[in-house]
């Protein structure tokens, strides 16, 4: 089931809300139960049984670090400092036992599910390269939904627990409501418990307020995915799928609606799973916050599907970078080089491990796996040339704080990222690098006329002008917000005439112009896959 | 002051249920018009929209004596006035893009209002569209709010409608090709041999689809229609596994069923796959649905005693549409041999 199903919309989700709200108060987490099962079984069936097994490990590994905890604070009661030491240790190596049990078993399902067979069909390439005869059975095993986002919020929610920065769930049901509360499980955000889990377990009061507010994500991120992502699909599609013959300016315009069409459907996503949970009101964490402002490609990820990259950060980058090992390493090597260079070193050994998670996480395929790498190589070389940018800019008298300055980045990090999506969205590594082949040589005309490539394939002028209108509008809302505009704080605060206005023609424009119907096929949202 | 408070409380606690209704209210009455507009700028593939489709309303009442009913193949694979010349039937096709079976179902009871066919031709190849739970339940929903709003149906010639004055809008939708949609473009489809081969293939023919076409057979009943589940030649949306499951379908429950993909069925119609469709193998063009439409005319004739209405006076409104339609066939014909060199 999608988000922006007619099911899902017009009855799936009025309906759970009109339960939640008839319930009482401390049953209504119940109400999320019901419908979040009903939303697994009938998007995913049987499958279903993989993520209750996944919740039970991570409820009993919950509750063993508990009791593991609850027992240190019971014997260390009365002994001296030396033996509670003592003692301590011996708890957090039991934890770390538990713990790394536990996840290696918890990501060991989701690689069993979506990495196993890309792995063993590598190994087979190289047992073929190899001459080796004998070959791995391939197996057809079906990804559960949301795998790739229940497992890190479960990680972290035992993580949490062994750091003893959350309480371990005693009810089976509420922390399996925390990994599959339907407004999440396709595409996150990536949650963690203390901030989603208790206010699930909490029933929320009806709010008039926040409920029509919910409601107006939901439009606005309707507006996104039906109106623009799905639209500019059909042409992206075609331009990937045809670089060979068209005209340079076309493949580079055809990766620009790629990214634009990937951040109207992703944010657009997170603007209904946001509204919606804001219908039971619950707040989730912001995902995105105007990546296209950024200034580096490091700021960009901190403003882009933000959940995953501080995850990352989190239970990847800090472990490794301020790890023992690391910072003897740092120390050592300060002797021998540069300062800024040694303090350098931890962090690019515990980056190398963030983007090949990130780029592995996003999909079992080599081209993920390089495009996470090449995040990784743009992040170190400008931490390495960092110094020498700064001499650079200070020679030319250029300053580094002008707006001037400001726009080179942003063009910059825009150029970069485009790159990256160009990446992402090829079929295979090699036609990516076809793609950009074609770039370089194809030249302002192609085999196809330009303007042909440009409005002979569904979308005209018409199309066109409407992308560039909302993009238009996305860039003049991101601009306010940048400013702390809240836009929808003014809209709700001006004449009911104009609120109104503004609403009804948002349905209007979405019913009459949005890519849906015969002819469109539902174009599955893009980050469901992962 | 305190009561001023509690009376300004007062009004905003029932004000907003008022609100809620009006804001309702003026959106659904703003969706009406938009509906409206979609209907008569006859763009709409909804055929409760399209001109040739719709006009089987404006035909007097009780006349037309056989409807076809499916997706595009419908209106692109069967000749109602080939049937009229050949055998005096009264045919309409009745063909939706990406139909389902609750459209079909409610497009359905919206004819038999109007209209009493001895005969309902439901094309199977819709049937294999929707395969889980999900896609039906979407299906019910969409084609439930579509008999509402047919605004929602509304959406690949969003360009068009720049291109209608309203003069355009207001034309007549009397149709002399009942519902058939010409097309002589000729596209050659590759797996003409091959698809009706045994094969592995994951069609489903889902439980919640079988329920639905044997409502639509209940109702063909009740109205007094015999129902007749067709498949009409297509590559694309064919197949052996599709033809297994149906048949197997319709002999459990007795419904009767004509494919006419199988090799005998295309050797009878001498169906040739490099001429006579006009996208690779998904539709027929006019000279496969000549063929299709002789064949099936043909089977009626042997298999059903559906009446000759050619004599009858009060059917000479077909016989003009049908001159008509062939006019502007031999038309469209005289030209293209004109264009060749």
């Amino acid at each position: 089931m999608q988000y922006n199903d007619w099911f899902f919309v017009v009855i799936f989700l009025p309906a759970a809300a009109a339960l939640y709200y008839l319930l009482p108060l401390r049953l209504r987490w119940t109400a999320l139960l019901v419908f979040s099962t009903a939303f697994y079984l009938l998007s995913c069936g049987g499958r279903i049984l993989i993520l209750l097994a996944t919740t039970l490990l991570v409820y009993v590994t919950g509750l063993c670090l508990d009791k593991i905890q609850l027992s240190f604070q019971e014997q260390k009661k009365g002994l001296p400092k030396e033996e509670r030491k003592q003692l301590k240790k011996q708890t957090e190596k039991k934890k770390r036992h538990v713990l790394v049990f536990s996840c290696i078993l918890l990501f060991a399902i989701l690689f069993s599910v979506k990495y196993l067979n890309f792995f063993c069909g590598n190994l087979n390439i190289l047992l073929d390269r190899l001459q080796i005869a004998s070959q791995i059975p391939v197996f057809h095993l079906m990804m559960p939904l949301g795998v790739s986002f229940y497992t890190l919020s479960a990680a972290s929610y035992i993580i949490d627990i062994s750091r003893g920065t959350c309480q371990a769930q005693r009810n089976y049901l509420k922390l399996l409501l925390f990994l599959f509360f339907f407004p999440v499980i396709v595409e996150g955000p990536i949650s963690r418990y203390n901030q989603l889990g208790k206010q699930l377990e909490e029933g929320h009061a009806f709010c008039y307020e926040t409920f029509c507010e919910g409601l107006q994500l939901i439009l606005w991120g309707l507006l996104k995915k039906v109106l623009i992502a799905d639209r500019l699909s059909i042409y992206v599609r075609y331009v990937f799928g045809s670089f060979e013959k068209l005209p340079s300016p076309i493949i580079i315009l055809g990766v620009c609606c790629y990214t634009y069409q990937i951040y109207m459907e992703f944010s657009g996503c997170m603007d209904m799973v946001t509204g919606s949970a804001q219908l039971f009101g619950i707040r989730l964490e912001q995902n995105f916050r105007r990546p296209f402002f950024s200034r580096s490609v490091n700021e960009f990820w901190r403003r882009w599907h933000i959940t995953l990259g501080s995850w990352l950060r989190d239970y990847i980058f800090y472990p490794i970078s301020i790890s023992h090992p690391f910072q003897n390493l740092t120390k050592q090597t300060r002797k021998y080089m540069n300062p800024y260079y040694a303090s350098c070193l931890p962090m690019i050994a515990a980056l190398f491990a963030v983007w090949f998670g990130n780029g592995i996480w996003h999909g079992a395929e080599w081209k993920y796996i390089f495009y996470g790498l090449y995040y990784y190589m743009i992040v170190v070389l400008g931490m390495l040339f960092e110094p020498l940018f700064v001499k650079i800019t200070g020679v030319l008298s250029i300053s580094r704080e002008s707006r001037i300055y400001h726009g080179f980045q942003i063009l910059r990090t825009f150029c970069l990222v485009n790159l990256g999506m160009l990446i992402f969205r090829a079929d295979t590594l090699t036609k990516a690098k076809d793609m950009i082949f074609s770039i370089l040589h194809n030249g302002p005309a192609g085999e196809e006329p330009f303007m042909q490539a440009l409005l002979g394939h569904r979308i005209g002028i018409v199309e066109w002008s409407m992308f560039a209108a909302f993009l238009l509008l996305v860039i003049i809302i991101g601009i306010l917000q940048e400013k702390g505009i809240g836009i929808r704080k003014t809209i709700g605060g001006s004449p009911l005439p104009v609120r109104w206005c503004v609403y009804l023609a948002a349905v209007c424009i979405l019913a009459a112009a949005g890519a849906y119907g015969p002819g469109y096929g539902a174009v599955d949202f893009i980050y469901a896959q992962f | 002051m305190t009561q001023t408070t509690n009376k300004n409380t007062l009004l905003k606690k029932h004000g907003r249920p008022v609100k809620v209704l009006l804001f309702c209210l003026i959106l659904s009455m703003l969706l009406e018009t938009l509906s409206w507009l979609s209907l008569i700028t006859l763009q709409n593939p909804n055929p409760m929209a399209d001109t040739n489709a719709r006009a089987i309303f404006d035909e007097p009442k009780n006349t037309v004596d056989l409807v076809a009913i499916g997706n595009s193949n419908v209106r692109s694979g069967i000749i109602p006035m080939q049937l009229w010349k050949d055998y005096g039937i009264t045919g309409y096709a009745w063909g939706e893009p990406a139909v389902d079976p609750f459209d079909a179902e409610l497009y359905l009871k919206k004819i038999f209002k109007k209209q009493s066919p001895s005969v309902v031709i439901l094309e199977a190849s819709f049937f294999f569209r929707n395969t889980t739970l999900t896609e039906n339940l979407n299906s019910r929903v969409k084609s439930g709010l579509a008999s509402i709003c047919p605004l929602i149906s509304y959406h690949s010639t969003l360009t068009k409608l720049f291109k209608y004055s309203f003069r355009d809008l207001m034309q007549a939708t009397h149709s002399v090709t009942k519902g058939y949609f010409v097309n002589f473009k000729a596209k050659s489809s590759k797996k003409g041999k091959t698809y009706m081969k045994k094969s592995s293939s994951d069609d489903v023919l889902s439980p919640i689809v079988e329920k639905q076409v044997l409502k639509i057979e209940k109702l063909c009943k009740e109205n007094g229609a015999q129902l007749i589940i067709t498949a009409l030649p297509s590559t694309s949306d064919w197949g052996y596994k599709r033809h297994e499951l149906t048949e197997e379908f319709c002999s459990r429950n007795q419904l009767e069923f004509l494919d006419m993909n199988t090799s005998d069925a295309l050797e009878a119609m001498n169906m040739n796959w490099k001429n006579d469709t006009r996208d690779g193998g998904t539709h027929l063009n006019y000279y496969g649905a000549s063929l299709a439409t002789g064949y099936l005319g043909q089977y009626l004739a042997e298999n059903h005693s559906m009446t000759d209405f050619r004599r009858n006076a009060e059917y000479q409104q077909w016989e003009e549409d049908c001159q008509y339609f062939y006019n502007g066939i031999s038309q469209i014909e005289e030209g293209k041999e004109k264009q060749k060199p």
